[in-house]
């Protein structure tokens, strides 16, 4: 079956499709835990919220668009006001009190959400024009996955030359790279973190926003959406943008290809490409500078 | 006047034994998922019960009918707890709502030991009413066998010869797809494949679908339920299958309560039931207009299993005139209840303690805006091989 080139592109395309949206979300967590050295697990609570305001949004009366549009936004500012008012009380304080926090805030997360819309999981509708499927040489293969694939590209290329050509994402290299030499020379890293951190919880917004026509959205997605994240990020390492895109692509493929080969063991190819990806480098495959066991 | 006081203090203390009986209150324990990914189904069936209490009780002989329900987050080793807390700390008399077929499989020997009838609400492995059948353990809902054996042959007697099976990899599915198979393949079939995913993991079934289509089925037959349902069915829509071959399915996979989430996906699609809300019988119409009343929506499988579930045990309790503590009688009073209920003729088959019912076949289709079942056939009086069975003495 997989000698089908139809099939196999196919699976390739699911692969792809998945992969980006897990980018979505690890760019964000990555370069939070790389620059501000915060481990945020509360970061699938914001997928989650994003998704059920895209449903309120849509529920209302607007389009998948304007819950494209408006709730990331929605997410971000949330985040800000978690950060300022939660978060940032450990920053300082290691990763333990970190890890406690935001499970906390998951748990405190998913119950808001139960209690305020219940347990039945939801949909929020694929915006029309996306809502057949594309002839790809040969395969029928849905619009609104493409959509995705081509969003995340685009979000990958916008991230590259935000941190490579433009003078803050060189402030948030230095930041990642060594932030006491940084400080040192002047620049402002509490800045560079809220900018940082409104980024990462927006684009988890977004993911939020694009996941929900296909994965639904339900008290729970929250959870089972950031243990994905958390091994993109270990298996590309921490804090950078090739190691998140990496990661992702790694992962997405592993689980597609998993499904095909062993479909009741999908979820141990998953492990068991971390698992290999630990024993040989511990740190992960593209970490950032500080982060990796040579220099 | 020695033996007037005494005649006197005999009546006191009758009249209050007979006092002090009539405020006990019968007390029924439900283990049900409030927490989880089966909380759907949880709810429905909770509602179902207190419905019935409202409309068989709420009291039987001047005992009130307590319902104290308990989260088993659908966990076999939590549920093993709640049930053993409820029968030890609780008291109860009866148990009259259990959802999962591991957590029932678990607590039906802790039951048995104790004497506390319970009649599951959903529970569907065949093994409780066959080979690990009790006097003590009833079910009121279906067993997998009885949902899947009718299917086989009418889905080859509709020129399905070809069948690919996808499904969530946990008893129910296997069990559906076991059953359907032995009598398919007899009428003729061929079960071309069985996939399963990982059970409540599993977020993209693009890889499992292409595979599907990839083996050029007549049919796909779907396993799925609560959130992977509305998943699945999505997903099987935004792949190009729906309306290219045709998805065929059991109970919980397009209920009336995923379809909000599942939208136009769920249309088109068979299943075997033994229930749907459409049903024009008298009694389903008065069922479902109370329900709706009570909870502001339309009931659905689960909904009517938890409330015959509850139905069978006041029943019972109403045979014994409320004197529950008797349990020997109980339980024999269970497994001869019978009633034309929301889903029709229902009656507890003493055999192997499984309920015998109709089995409905049903499409999902779209009128105006939403989503219902039309019946497409009925397969009547149903019941459940007992072969397996080999019912020890109750005592």
């Amino acid at each position: 079956m997989l000698l089908d080139p139809y099939f196999f592109a196919e699976q390739i395309l699911n692969s792809l499709q998945f992969s980006m949206l897990l980018f979505l979300l690890a760019i964000g967590l990555s370069v939070v835990f790389g620059l501000m050295d915060y481990l945020n697990l509360a970061h699938g609570t914001i997928y989650m919220f994003a998704a059920y305001v895209a449903f309120t949004i849509t529920q209302l009366g607007g389009s998948f668009w304007a819950a494209l549009a408006l709730a990331p936004f929605v997410a971000a500012a949330v985040g800000l006001l978690l950060y300022f008012l939660l978060l940032k009380r450990v920053e300082r304080s290691g990763h333990l009190a970190q890890v406690l926090l935001t499970v906390g805030i998951i748990y405190m997360g998913t119950d808001l959400m139960r209690i305020a819309y219940g347990d039945l999981p939801k949909g929020v509708a694929q915006p029309e024009v996306l809502n057949g499927a594309v002839n790809l040489f040969g395969i029928l293969y849905p619009s609104y996955r493409l959509f995705l694939i081509g969003l995340g590209l685009v979000v990958m290329i916008a991230l590259y030359f935000a941190l490579e050509r433009t003078r803050l994402g060189a402030l948030v290299r230095a930041g990642v790279d060594d932030r006491a030499t940084a400080e040192t020379l002047g620049i402002d890293i509490g800045k560079v973190f809220a900018l940082v951190f409104a980024i990462g919880t927006y684009l988890a917004g977004v993911g939020g926003v694009v996941a929900a026509p296909i994965f639904g959205v339900y008290p729970g997605m929250d959870v089972t959406i950031i243990i994905l994240v958390l091994i993109v990020v270990v298996v590309g390492g921490l804090g950078s943008l090739k190691g998140a895109i990496l990661g992702s692509l790694l992962i997405g493929f592993a689980d597609t290809f998993g499904k095909i080969l062993l479909p009741q063991f999908a979820m141990m190819m998953i492990y068991l490409v971390m698992a290999l990806v630990l024993t040989f480098r511990p740190t992960g495959l593209l970490p950032a500078r500080r982060f990796s066991t040579s220099g | 006047m020695r033996r007037a006081l005494l005649a006197g203090a005999a009546v006191a203390v009758l009249s209050m034994n007979s006092a002090v009986f009539a405020a006990d209150p019968i007390k029924i324990g439900g283990i049900l998922a409030t927490t989880g990914n089966d909380v759907p189904q949880g709810t429905e069936m909770t509602n179902g019960m207190r419905l019935a209490i409202e409309h068989f009780g709420p009291q039987v002989n001047g005992r009130q009918i307590q319902l104290l329900v308990e989260d088993d987050s659908s966990n076999p080793s939590v549920g093993l707890q709640k049930v053993r807390k409820l029968i030890q700390s609780d008291k109860v008399d009866m148990i009259a709502g259990v959802q999962l077929s591991a957590v029932a499989l678990a607590v039906a020997p802790v039951v048995a030991a104790a004497k506390v009838p319970m009649i599951m609400s959903l529970a569907s492995a065949d093994a409780l009413t066959g080979e690990k059948c009790s006097p003590w353990v009833f079910r009121a809902s279906y067993s997998n066998a009885q949902i899947a054996e009718p299917f086989g042959p009418w889905v080859a007697g509709k020129g399905y010869k070809k069948v690919f099976v996808l499904g969530a990899d946990f008893v129910t599915p296997r069990e559906f797809a076991g059953n359907f198979r032995r009598t398919f393949e007899k009428a003729g079939g061929k079960v071309i494949a069985e996939v399963y995913s990982p059970f409540g993991k599993t977020q993209d079934f693009g890889p499992y679908l292409a595979q599907a289509r990839s083996a050029n089925p007549d049919a796909i037959l779907g396993l799925y339920y609560g959130a992977e349902a509305i998943l699945f069915t999505k997903q099987y829509e935004s792949f190009g299958l729906k309306g290219k071959i045709p998805l065929i399915s059991m109970l919980g996979t397009t209920p009336a309560m995923l379809r909000q989430a599942q939208g136009d996906s769920a249309e088109g699609v068979i299943s075997s039931l033994n229930y749907i809300p459409e049903l024009q019988t008298p009694e389903n119409i008065a069922f479902q207009k109370a329900y709706r009343e009570k909870f502001n929506a339309s009931a659905s499988e689960f909904a009517v299993m938890g409330y015959d579930s509850m139905r069978f045990a006041i029943e019972a309790a109403k045979k014994l005139n409320g004197h529950v503590e008797d349990r020997v009688a109980l339980a024999k009073a269970i497994s001869q209840v019978s009633f034309t209920g929301p889903r029709g003729p229902t009656r507890m088959n003493p055999a192997n303690n499984n309920v015998d019912q109709n089995i409905y076949i049903a499409k999902t289709v779209k009128k105006g805006d939403a989503v219902i079942f039309e019946l497409m056939d009925t397969i009547p009086n149903v019941s459940t091989d007992a072969s397996a069975c080999k019912m020890p003495p109750l005592q």
